[in-house]
Formats: structure tokens, sequence, C-alpha cells
């Protein structure tokens, strides 16, 4: 039994092999917030509903590796420090960093 | 080799990441955990990132008995880092335990720390449980786990893990349990095969 059980771990395993994708494809990086906490999809998951919620935001993205929060505003929308950092306050993490790159 | 199971169990506390029991504010969670004594149900709601409220359902097959119980979860402390967290939370229950034959008073509270990275795992949880004569107990589980490759948000993650639980009244008082973990997006499979005869399985959904 205990032959079985490894022999479908570690069926399980190869089985299991990532896609590694670029999770950012697509994604206008107007506001990158850096992040500490942030370690698996259900953290990934609740900054994405979190800021999918708000009305400036046209699409937002996780990545894991880096600790970052990728925004995509909306044309001519903004959205300031003290709210991000409240969303993420507030969703349980910390913000280490808020960087401006492609926003108006 | 059990008081080496122990050492480990106490070496590296913190929680069963029967994924975290508080979720994002205005977020639902369902946990479907099923082990060799009990199939559990338990549905809950985060008004906060601090708290959870949310029923939850046990049957006990061992005892062939049901519980049902109002259940809060409280983030106590987390813990954030670069790439890894830690969490310190309460879990408490107030309700009823029932059987063909009585209908009890039931109440249960405990506490559970994790501490996780991306690649490692570590968790420990205890759980007191009054049920007037229908059953009292208090129920160690402890688990260490690893991440054979490190997926980003949206891969397939897996985890293997080993889950000891501990119940000094019960006849084999160390129970291991081999599991694997398949984790993608809102979703967690967990599947083992308790040593003592008993298959584990748990999902949760989040949405």
């Amino acid at each position: 039994m205990k032959k079985i059980i490894l022999t479908l771990l570690t069926a399980f395993v190869f089985i299991s092999s990532p896609v590694l994708a670029d999770q950012t494809e697509g994604i206008q990086r107007d506001v990158v917030v850096k992040v500490n906490g942030m370690v698996c999809d259900f953290c990934a998951q609740s900054i994405k509903k979190v800021f999918g919620k708000q009305d400036s935001v046209a699409a937002v993205d996780v990545d894991l590796d880096k600790g970052e929060i990728i925004i995509d505003l909306k044309d001519g929308q903004k959205i300031d420090h003290e709210t991000i950092t409240a969303l993420v306050t507030d969703a349980g993490y910390n913000v280490t960093d808020i960087i401006e790159e492609n926003a108006e | 080799m059990r008081y080496l199971i122990l050492i480990i169990a106490l070496v590296f506390p913190v929680l069963t990441a029967q994924a975290r029991p508080v979720s994002y504010p205005g977020g639902w969670t369902a946990m479907f955990m099923n082990d060799k004594d009990t199939n559990s149900s338990h549905i809950h709601y985060s008004p906060t990132a601090k708290y959870s409220v949310g029923w939850k359902h046990d049957y006990r097959g061992d005892i062939d008995v049901n519980m049902d119980f109002v259940q809060l979860n409280n983030l106590l402390k987390r813990w954030n880092l670069p790439s890894e967290q830690a969490n310190f939370y309460l879990k408490s229950g107030l309700g009823v335990a029932y059987d063909d034959d009585n209908f009890k008073p039931a109440a249960f509270t405990g506490i559970a720390l994790d501490w996780e990275t991306r690649r490692y795992f570590t968790s420990y949880e205890n759980h007191l449980l009054y049920a007037d004569d229908i059953d009292q107990h208090i129920k160690h589980k402890a688990r260490v786990g690893i991440a054979p490759y490190v997926g980003n948000y949206g891969d397939l993650h897996t985890w293997l893990m080993f889950q000891v639980d501990y119940d000094a009244g019960a006849k084999d008082s160390f129970s291991p349990t081999p599991l694997v973990r398949f984790f993608k997006d809102a979703t967690m499979v967990e599947a083992g095969y308790n040593l003592d005869n008993g298959i584990l399985f748990n999902f949760i959904q989040r949405f």
C-alpha cells in the first residue's frame, strides 16, 4: 500500500508540472505596488477582488515571483497612494513601495 | 518514533492551511474536510480580513454523532514579510451535538498558527470540544509541507505534505497522514491516506 501511495504522489507531481506563463502579459503597467506577504493564489485572488471593485481600475494582476500588484487604470483615471495602501492593508498585506510607471 | 513526531510538531508549529479561516473583505469560502473520523462542511463570510462568521456541520463517523455550530474565526496576528507570511488565529463555535438519543449543547475553541513561504509550509492547530456526555476532546494537528516547484499566480501549485494528528484519548494517539495538495486560483484540493486506515480528502473554494 505504501508503494502505491508513493507512486501516486510521484505521478501527481509530474502530471501537475506548471506551465509558467507571463502573468502580466497584456496588462498596462500604470501602477506597480510592491507588497509583503503575498505567498499564494488565495492572496492574489484577494488582491484582485479588492482592486477589481475600484471604478478607476480597468484590470489588475499579481506577480507572486516579484511580490507585485500590477494595476491597469482606465483612460484618464487615477488612484492615489493612500487608497492603494488602505486597500492592500485592509486585505491583510503590507505595501512597501508604489511605483507609477505609465500613469498620466 | 512518537517522540520524534511530537518534536517535529512542536518545533515547526504553524497553521494547518486548511486554507485560511478568514478571507478578504466581502469574501465567501466553502470548506469541505473529510478524514478517517469526521466529515465536515464549513461556509464562512469575512466582513473584514480580521474575522469571519459562518456555519459548520460535522459528522463524526467514529461515534455516529452530528454537530452544528455557528463559528467565529479571528485573525489575531499576521506577520507579512518578503515572500513569507505567518498567521495566528482563534477559532470558536457554539451549537449543538446530536445522535439518535441525545441532543446536547456543544462548543469548541482552538488556536491555529501557520508559517509559509512559496516553497515551505508548516502549521499547528488544536481543537477543544465540549459536547456534554456525547463527546469531549482536545485534539492537535500539525503539518509540514514542501512545494516541489514554485509556480506563479494562476499556475497549478502542488504541495507534498505530512500531517500528524494527536488525540490523547484515542486508541492510536498519533495518527500520521501523508497528503498531496493541488492549488489553483481560488480552488484547493487535498488528498491523502491516513496510515491508521482512512482517506483524507479536502476541498476548499473561495468566492
